[in-house]
């Protein structure tokens, strides 16, 4: 059985690193970048099955573009988990055409958990 | 109302008015002014009080959530009140010095109980397990303390090895990056309208701590610890289980249990994993169980207990029950393959046993299909789901000596511990079983969980897991974004009792799962604790129902219907135990009554015996001595000669209490009235004839109207009609009736359900002659159970209970017979037997009463 292959996008180094080291330790296959630019080289060679952002930052600015990182997905999943929440935001982001939204700081059983339920969705 | 009084009191003779007012009468009254001034002080501070204690005790029986600000500003309020009470007291001239320190007595007591303090607390920032002190619940938390004492009372049962972050730690670390003022902060400025709003308050608290900076002191000893447990296990590189302990010891449902574990903990991962348990305690779920317990933040310090992993083939716990024969004699065995974590998290529906232990024995059995298991891998970090063999999924976890073992090691907790709730174990192929912690956990209001519904594959049937009955609208949800949009007081339809969905309980009006889940899991005990009801296994709820659509789950016939059993959406029934009860904020509060009180039952009728007065006698009697002050003040005016029979038939009634527009009351319509024994007593009075009522307002009492007020001259003025008065206060609700021969004073305090109903009766006799005889009333009040004390000047009685009807009865009594006497001139006088008549108005009221009946 092939390992999923996760691909994280946060502007966060330090979270982005925690994220990175557990799921890999969850025998998961993972890559990281930090800018939206890096975005379309990593799904062109990684080609993964679960991607997982953080558009924006502690100040509630968009950082990373998750409308460009939707349009060069390819049947991947696409799960935010971000610190910034609300009601109208969640159904934008839902409406959008994102599989799930997870709010920071979830315990990696959790994210796994939605990852495999996103896995399962797409098999 | 001055303009008409002046314009009346100008038709006095001039040699009356000059009587009234002469030099020595002035400075007498000035003094009559100032104790006045005081009187509306006291007055007014009885008002606040008694509506300060209401509140108080309205919030005891009522669902409502309190937390200890609360407590602390009704304590102060209340004390405030009596202490200006006694202060005015003291100012209209009444100097006992018993009453102030009855106050400061319980002025202390009150004060210990609503500024509550933590003891001194330890420096060191980790400690061992085996030099933990189980009594210091606030070195360690109570998680901690219990699995101390368990390590020291049971030597032969194997238990983890590890240390305890303490709460010095903690604070330190709090300290270090100024954590309070900024967690302060948001929670004050957030406002919560929404689920979403929820979570990013939870977001925004947790992520502030696990950003934030572990202080070099408390690294160290954290690392200094780690290292300690790796010599002393032997495992390099050993792995941990990171246990939140928390310093309040719940009876119900411990917070604890709200902050998830961390399991298999490394070296590397080791401080970060401390900073998020810790962080966990502003998890949704710990916020709303926190908010609606009323616990303070500074009261719950999170400490981290760092065990060691056990070697798990089996996991599981017992849980300490109350049969219907005797207390905690059964126990409820649960048990999953792997770790038990796959429990709490509703992950595995476990094997169950109910076992007696009295004479060990299995007396239940419910096997259910386990198909994955919770494990850990040494090289990894936290735990695993693995797929159970299919051979393995229906089969037992334990076999029945292996239950009868568990029996026996809960016989010993029990006693040498007592029934301590719930104990979680392991059992290692090799080594047996061991114990992993002990949690005071109460499990209150269990159903039968052995019982499956008789037609399980109807949609509409299920486990009933928490009580009540209630109607909302659906809402299925699937992914994690739905706990961020349920819709408040919907109801919950989910496919697995996950304890993820445990943070919306409190938001819903009933939780559905489609699979059957642990009763005693997470989302199961929370949907308890809340009094949602809710209803596990459900078969195909998620399909059988839509989103929006009306729904009613009755957990009482372990249905879920479609309709509204209200008109109203979400409606919901909540059973009748308040749901703060037990917990400290509830308690302190339920004390501060205690001290406060009721008005005491043995209230003496002279006031003088008190052996320990609460607050509320306080506050009567100084209201009842200064009311009575006055009226002496009223009384010495008035002239021995002059008969009682010939009242005026015009009565002015004055609110004392409210210097705004008082009440109307025109053509003896008693409607507006709000004080409901001065309305009873003007409904007697209009049973006996033609009265014409004028209300004043208490801010027009004039200095020369007051001081006329209580003149006999001007009630017997026979070319004018002089009005008699009746002056009356909302708190404990006085009449007070001067006349000629006599002032009445009247207390009442009358409501349908109020145990503290009472009537007191007050009646001054003039210089000569006997007055009850005269008035016939002694007679009536003895036989309708009066207590009844005669002194020289005065006359008492007082009769106290929650009978409303004889209250009732006895307020229109009085003032029928006040109208009926001042309808007799001195001759009817002369030929009237005052028993007979009282007896007859006795009887009118009965009858009238019954008729109303």
């Amino acid at each position: 059985m092939s390992l999923i292959k996760v691909f994280i996008i946060d502007q966060d180094p330090v979270e982005l690193n925690i994220l990175l080291k557990r799921l890999v330790k969850k025998g998961l296959s993972v890559k990281g970048v930090e800018h939206t630019e890096q975005v379309p080289g990593v799904m062109a060679d990684f080609n993964p099955d679960v991607i997982i952002i953080d558009p924006w930052d502690a100040n509630q600015r968009e950082v990373l573009n998750f409308e460009s990182v939707l349009k060069n997905q390819q049947n991947q999943k696409v799960i935010v988990l971000t610190c910034q929440v609300s009601l109208d935001l969640v159904n934008e982001i839902m409406d959008k055409g994102a599989f799930d939204f997870l709010v920071k700081p979830c315990p990696v059983e959790e994210l796994l958990m939605a990852i495999n339920h996103a896995v399962k969705v797409s098999l | 109302m001055s303009n008409i009084l002046d314009k009346i009191l100008r038709k006095v003779s001039v040699k009356d008015s000059k009587a009234l007012v002469d030099t020595k009468d002035e400075s007498a009254f000035e003094q009559i002014l100032l104790k006045t001034h005081s009187f509306r002080m006291l007055l007014s501070s009885c008002a606040q009080l008694w509506q300060n204690l209401q509140q108080m005790k309205q919030a005891l029986v009522t669902n409502k959530y309190f937390n200890m600000v609360y407590v602390r500003s009704m304590s102060t309020q209340a004390l405030l009140r009596v202490y200006s009470i006694i202060k005015c007291r003291q100012e209209i001239g009444n100097t006992d010095t018993k009453v102030q320190t009855f106050f400061n007595q319980l002025r202390t007591e009150i004060e210990m109980i609503a500024d509550s303090e933590f003891p001194v607390k330890s420096d060191e920032l980790t400690l061992h397990l085996s030099r933990v002190d189980p009594h210091r619940i606030d070195q360690v938390g109570s998680r901690m303390a219990l699995l101390a004492k368990m390590s020291t009372v049971f030597s032969d049962v194997r238990m983890p090895s590890g240390f305890v972050i303490t709460d010095a730690g903690y604070q330190l670390f709090l300290k270090h990056n100024n954590l309070q003022d900024e967690i302060n902060r948001l929670l004050q400025s957030m406002e919560i309208t929404s689920m979403a709003d929820l979570h990013r308050l939870s977001s925004q608290l947790q992520m502030l701590i696990i950003n934030a900076q572990i202080p070099p002191a408390l690294e160290k000893a954290i690392m200094q610890s780690y290292k300690q447990l790796e010599m002393e296990t032997g495992y390099r590189g050993i792995k941990l289980v990171l246990r939140p302990s928390t310093g309040i010891p719940e009876r119900n449902f411990p917070l604890e249990s709200l902050i998830r574990d961390e399991y298999n903990v490394g070296e590397e991962f080791l401080l970060r994993a401390y900073k998020e348990v810790v962080a966990r305690k502003y998890s949704v779920s710990a916020i709303n169980y926190r908010m609606r317990r009323g616990l303070k933040e500074e009261d719950l310090p999170v400490c981290v207990g760092c065990l060691d992993m056990i070697n798990t083939n089996v996991s599981g716990s017992i849980n300490f029950i109350e049969s219907r024969e005797s207390s905690y004699d059964q126990i409820i065995i649960r048990a999953v393959p792997g770790m038990d974590a796959a429990i709490s998290q509703g992950i595995v529906k476990p094997d169950m046993w109910k076992v007696g232990l009295d004479k060990p024995q299995i007396l239940h059995v419910a096997i259910s299909e386990k198909k994955i298991r919770h494990t850990f891998f040494l090289s990894e970090e936290g735990l695993n789901l693995i797929p159970v063999p299919r051979n393995q999924r229906r089969s037992p976890c334990l076999n029945n000596k292996q239950i009868l073992e568990l029996a026996g090691i809960a016989n010993l907790i029990k006693k040498k511990l007592g029934a301590v709730g719930k104990v979680r174990w392991a059992l290692d192929t090799h080594d047996g079983f061991a114990i992993l912690e002990a949690i005071p956990l109460k499990e209150t209001g269990t159903a039968n969980f052995f019982d499956h519904p008789k037609n399980s594959h109807e949609y509409a049937q299920g486990l009933a897991v928490s009580r009540g009955k209630a109607s909302g609208k659906v809402f299925i949800a699937h992914k994690n974004a739905d706990l961020l949009r349920f819709p408040e007081n919907s109801v919950l339809v989910v496919h697995e009792a996950n304890s993820k969905w445990a943070s919306i309980v409190p938001w819903s009006n009933a939780v559905i799962t489609e699979k059957f889940g642990d009763p005693f899991g997470h989302l199961a005990s929370m949907a308890r604790d809340f009094q949602i009801p809710a209803l596990y296994g459900v078969d195909m709820a998620a399909s059988a129902f839509t989103t929006g659509q009306m729904i009613t789950v009755d957990s009482e016939a372990a249905k879920a219907l479609p309709g509204s059993m209200e008109n109203e959406a979400g409606y919901a029934y909540r059973n009748e135990v308040h749901p703060l009860m037990g917990t400290p904020v509830y308690q302190a509060l339920e004390n501060v009554l205690r001290i406060t009180g009721s008005l005491s039952k043995a209230y003496p009728l002279n006031g003088k015996n008190f052996k320990k007065p609460n607050l509320q006698d306080i506050a009567h009697l100084s209201h009842l001595s200064a009311t009575s002050s006055l009226l002496d003040i009223a009384m010495a005016n008035t002239d021995q000669k002059n008969p009682l029979y010939g009242q005026p038939r015009v009565w002015h009634v004055w609110n004392l209490e409210r210097p705004g527009p008082s009440e109307m009351i025109k053509d003896n319509m008693v409607g507006s009235i709000s004080s409901t024994p001065l309305r009873a007593f003007i409904e007697g009075t209009s049973m006996g004839g033609k009265l014409r009522f004028i209300s004043r307002k208490e801010s027009s009492m004039t200095r020369r109207f007051f001081y006329t007020a209580f003149n006999t001259h001007t009630f017997y003025n026979p070319i004018f009609s002089r009005p008699a008065h009746i002056m009356y206060t909302e708190s404990f609700t006085h009449i007070c009736f001067g006349c000629s021969n006599f002032g009445i004073l009247i207390q009442a305090v009358l409501n349908d359900y109020n145990p503290e109903n009472f009537i007191f009766l007050l009646i001054k006799k003039h210089r000569s002659g006997p007055l009850q005889t005269d008035l016939g009333l002694e007679k009536i009040l003895y036989q309708n159970g009066f207590l009844t004390r005669l002194e020289k000047n005065y006359f008492l009685a007082r009769k106290s209970g929650d009978n409303s009807k004889l209250i009732r009865s006895m307020l229109l009594f009085a003032g029928l017979f006040l109208a009926r006497l001042s309808g007799i001139n001195s001759k009817e006088q002369k030929l009237l037997d005052m028993g007979n008549l009282a007896q007859e108005i006795m009887l009118k009221i009965q009858k009238v009463l019954l008729d109303e009946d």
